[in-house]
């Protein structure tokens, strides 16, 4: 775990009631739904969930990459640019391929992807992709976003950095394709860098190496991190702050040490018991009950329920419930916490 | 590592030459008898007398022509002919040597399907890039539709709906590759214009259903490729749509679309042998048809493997496109 919690309060993205669509001619699939959350300036946030839970599609709604058909039907994104004090840009209102938002993309904004072997052009070299990006990011001509290229390759720990910016993806090992995404994600200096499961198509000797270089790179270039994963070790490792997706809602909001502490919403606290321990070599994986729901689903009440043990007829399976601050920073979203935000009143 | 692949891609091309000859000399000695015999045959039902003097003369060339040997030797003289002194063989039917009849035709029969291979690319591509980029929009349901339509319409009927149409509504008769003025005289600017003017008809005909394939290939292939990760992957980049498209997905959906020149050329070229006939182009169409009824076994013999030779090199030709253009490939 990271030592100290830093607690920056310079808003650099924010959602706000974000619900998002992909609608198609079976029916309506609602990926992300009523998120409120905020991204602070130089954090890493982690963003946790089960496939399918509408993680990875909310990181794109910033970015405005969005796949057809899916599209934000409701609610804001905004954006409040590094050293601009009050300025606020409407993300969610700009036309996603238009100029601002692709000059956002290019310069502000970056992202990296689970599978390089796929998430990277099979017939370009790495160095013509990154050279790419460098050009689009900056104002600089072929010869010198080569040689800044080489000197990417070289800070995220690739060996032969000249010679290996000519290589094919395919000519590259798992963990060398993923630098160089990496590489590829730095090359505008980005104040906001999303990684979304960066680890998962990686062997797992090399995943703690990946981690630690993201946790350098942040650092060194000052930028959010917006960690995207269902693993909650790689959370423990990178996160400071978290936030937990279930079936397209955020769930709970917390600092680390309090989601890993005091887990509030039962479907946290079943992720968190479901870790195994390595110490308890008797005991058997627990998971949680039930599946998630089918993407078409309309559940009434709460999402989580049909798997909840805690469910309560009568309140549970009325209507979402809505977020509560149980603790400073610590947000649910659940009914048996309802008696404390009353007892606030 | 590029050179190695084209090395080996020419010996293999070498070798499946080598077997084409076999097989294309083989099937035309097939038919039971010989020119001889059936020239015989042909004497007689016109009631002429098969005279000593005719007999004679008949031995006389089978024994010149070795058309009494066994296969092999047959081929092998065959081949060595065509190898070493560039010599066909004889047509019976024409009363000349085969290379003096077939490099012309040769020449505009590939002349017209390397057009309607162009004529394909240049409409298929940007209607497929469409269709798929705009797929499930009203143009690209119209697009399908006449692709499929294309598709479905016999070579032969629509070069002779199109030579009616011409004929009835415009009075112009759409078949030859030049008018009769310029027929036996040698290539002037006026004779190349009037070819030009001659040569649209030949190449709708043919390249019709090839285009209507290629849109079906294109916008499959690129539908499949617009949901490649990498597409998301340069969005991400700040990259504008148009530069995006071109660059990744379509460089990638463009595979299939060189490797067509080794399916399509065979395709183009024994669809012109049919066009060629219904249209009466001087093409080996016509030729060719005749010299296999009448087994004219050198000239049909010739046609065939010059076909085949020409597919092998159509084949070899997009491999060495393909490998151009996707690293994939060379480095196999």
């Amino acid at each position: 775990m990271t030592a100290a919690v830093k607690k920056t309060d310079t808003k650099l993205i924010e959602l706000s009631n974000l619900h998002v669509n992909f609608k198609y001619r079976q029916g309506t699939v609602r990926a992300v739904k009523e998120a409120n959350l905020d991204i602070f300036s130089g954090e890493s946030l982690g963003l946790v969930g089960e496939s399918g839970s509408g993680k990875s599609v909310t990181a794109q709604s910033i970015l405005g990459i969005i796949p057809t058909p899916g599209e934000i039907a409701e609610g804001e994104i905004y954006y409040f640019p590094e050293g601009e004090d009050g300025k606020r840009i409407t993300l969610s209102d700009l036309k996603s391929k238009g100029k601002e938002f692709r000059h956002l993309r290019a310069r502000k904004f970056s992202i990296i992807f689970q599978e390089p072997m796929s998430a990277l052009s099979p017939i370009h070299t790495i160095g013509n992709q990154i050279i790419e990006a460098m050009m689009l990011a900056r104002s600089v001509n072929k010869k010198e976003a080569r040689n800044e290229a080489v000197k990417l390759l070289r800070k995220v720990g690739i060996p032969k950095a000249e010679e290996r910016i000519d290589e094919y993806t395919f000519n590259l090992s798992g963990g060398m394709r993923q630098r160089a995404m990496i590489a590829m994600a730095l090359a505008g200096e980005p104040e906001f860098l999303i990684a979304d499961e960066p680890t998962t198509a990686i062997d797992v000797t090399i995943q703690a190496q990946i981690l630690e270089l993201l946790e350098n790179l942040q650092k060194d270039f000052g930028m959010s991190l917006m960690m995207i994963t269902h693993d909650l070790g790689v959370i423990a490792a990178v996160a400071e702050r978290v936030a937990v997706m279930y079936n397209g809602y955020i769930v709970e909001k917390a600092f680390l040490e309090n989601i890993f502490n005091n887990p509030l919403h039962p479907y946290t606290k079943g992720l968190i018991n479901s870790i195994p321990d390595i110490k308890k070599t008797d005991r058997k994986l627990v998971s949680i009950e039930g599946v998630v729901p089918h993407p078409y689903a309309r559940i009434k009440g709460c999402d989580f329920r049909p798997r909840c043990e805690k469910s309560i007829e009568g309140i549970c399976d009325q209507s979402f419930p809505s977020e509560i601050e149980c603790e400073k920073d610590h947000f649910v979203r659940c009914y048996l916490y309802n008696e404390l935000e009353d007892d606030k009143k | 590592m590029f050179f190695d692949y084209i090395v080996r891609r020419l010996l293999i091309g070498v070798f499946i030459i080598f077997i084409i000859s076999i097989i294309s000399f083989f099937i035309i000695q097939l038919p039971p008898g010989d020119y001889l015999t059936t020239y015989l045959a042909e004497l007689s039902a016109e009631g002429q007398r098969i005279t000593p003097a005719v007999e004679q003369r008949i031995d006389a060339l089978r024994e010149r022509y070795g058309l009494g040997d066994p296969f092999h030797v047959q081929y092998f003289s065959w081949i060595t002919g065509i190898i070493l002194r560039g010599d066909f063989g004889y047509s019976f039917q024409w009363n000349s040597p085969v290379s003096a009849i077939i490099w012309g035709r040769l020449g505009l029969t590939l002349t017209i399907s390397v057009s309607s291979l162009f004529f394909s690319w240049i409409v298929a591509f940007p209607i497929g890039f469409y269709s798929a980029v705009k797929q499930y929009s009203i143009p690209d349901y119209i697009f399908t539709f006449f692709g499929f339509l294309g598709l479905s319409i016999p070579n032969f009927l629509l070069a002779l709906v199109l030579l009616f149409l011409g004929y009835q509504q415009f009075g112009v008769v759409f078949s030859g590759l030049y008018s009769s003025e310029f027929a036996g005289e040698p290539w002037t600017r006026e004779k190349f214009v009037d070819f030009l003017r001659h040569l649209w008809v030949p190449v709708i005909v043919l390249g019709t259903a090839g285009t209507a394939a290629l849109i079906r290939v294109m916008r499959n292939n690129l539908l499949d490729e617009l949901q490649k990760p990498y597409v998301m992957t340069a969005r991400s980049k700040g990259l504008s749509e148009f530069r995006l498209l071109l660059k990744y997905p379509v460089r990638i959906a463009i595979n299939p679309f060189l490797s067509t020149v080794g399916w399509m050329l065979p395709f183009l070229l024994s669809g012109e042998i049919i066009v060629g006939t219904v249209l009466s182009l001087p093409t080996i169409g016509p030729v060719l048809l005749e010299s296999l009824l009448g087994q004219d076994m050198y000239l049909a013999g010739s046609f065939v493997f010059l076909l085949g030779v020409l597919t092998v090199v159509g084949t070899l030709i997009s491999d060495i496109l393909l490998a151009l253009v996707d690293p994939r490939i060379r480095y196999d």
